[in-house]
């Protein structure tokens, strides 16, 4: 069993039910979901007339390859996506790979850990509350000294 | 961009059939998430370049490349990533507008491409 960390998001509409529905379909889809993080409130990315963005990371255990783990993702999105809203500006939900185990894969398709991810606010810092001593297997550092070095200010809230 | 290509962009398929291990009815699911998914990244992405919002460019550009990787779509992939790159590193930003504009014109023809593609891998179901 693999362990990977996805980071979901969602700034549209009912946002919790959206984050309870991935959380069920990934469990369906890609495996169980051995933790959860408390859920995070973040400044709708340098657009002001949105929602907020609401964030959460789950640890789940899987069985599936990383690229199987991304298309279950892809499908994940598109279903909830079409759910509700033929075009929207906002988004129903996302789901990005932050982790795979300790794997690095540089793939055409797949960057795996999430590159931005120590620049973001709203990933550290559920990160840190799962997983505080967890290498990033790129930068060799734990998710703590990553949050120490943050310096992206955008404010993110438990919520 | 003095350089820029004006030329719609080639698709390969052989990418995604080496991934569906052949199965047509998998390729037709991942043209359709191509088709549902990428004009509201494109949207997304086109809100954050006019905002200069270069973090939201970063992250929307990362999360459009696997899709075009899956469908062969090299050249804007490699442009995306380059985007993506531009926008993470604060490297010469002023240049992601542009980059944007020729890669938007030129994906327009994509969606009719697709469609004939899958409809020919749906006429072999």
């Amino acid at each position: 069993m693999q362990e990977v960390y996805l980071l979901l998001g969602s700034n549209l509409g009912e946002r919790e039910e959206y984050l309870h529905k991935a959380a069920q379909l990934i469990t369906e889809r890609v495996g169980k979901v051995l933790q959860g993080s408390a859920f995070y409130q973040t400044a709708a990315w340098g657009i002001t007339d949105q929602p907020a963005y609401i964030n959460q990371i789950l640890l789940v255990g899987t069985e599936l390859d990383a690229s199987e783990v991304l298309i279950n993702i892809l499908r994940i999105e598109k279903e909830l996506g079409r759910e509700r809203f033929q075009k929207w500006e906002a988004r129903v939900i996302d789901i990005d790979i932050l982790f795979y185990s300790d794997l690095v894969i540089n793939e055409a398709h797949l960057t795996i850990p999430h590159p931005h991810f120590e620049e973001r606010r709203f990933a550290v810092e559920p990160m840190l509350e799962l997983a505080p001593d967890f290498i990033h297997p790129v930068l060799k550092k734990t998710i703590k000294s990553i949050a120490l070095e943050l310096t992206d200010n955008l404010s993110v809230e438990r919520i | 961009m003095a350089e820029g290509n004006n030329k719609g962009f080639e698709i390969d398929m052989s990418y995604l059939n080496d991934i569906a291990g052949g199965s047509e009815e998998f390729m037709i699911e991942m043209i359709d998430i191509f088709i549902e998914q990428t004009p509201l990244y494109f949207d997304q992405l086109e809100e954050a370049v006019n905002s200069s919002d270069w973090k939201s460019v970063g992250d929307v550009a990362h999360k459009i490349k696997p899709t075009l990787a899956f469908m062969g779509i090299e050249e804007a992939k490699e442009i995306m990533a380059d985007i993506e790159r531009k926008a993470r590193t604060d490297d010469n930003v002023s240049e992601i507008p542009g980059m944007f504009a020729n890669i938007k014109s030129r994906c327009e023809d994509l969606y009719d491409n697709l469609n004939r593609i899958k409809k020919e891998l749906e006429a072999n179901l």
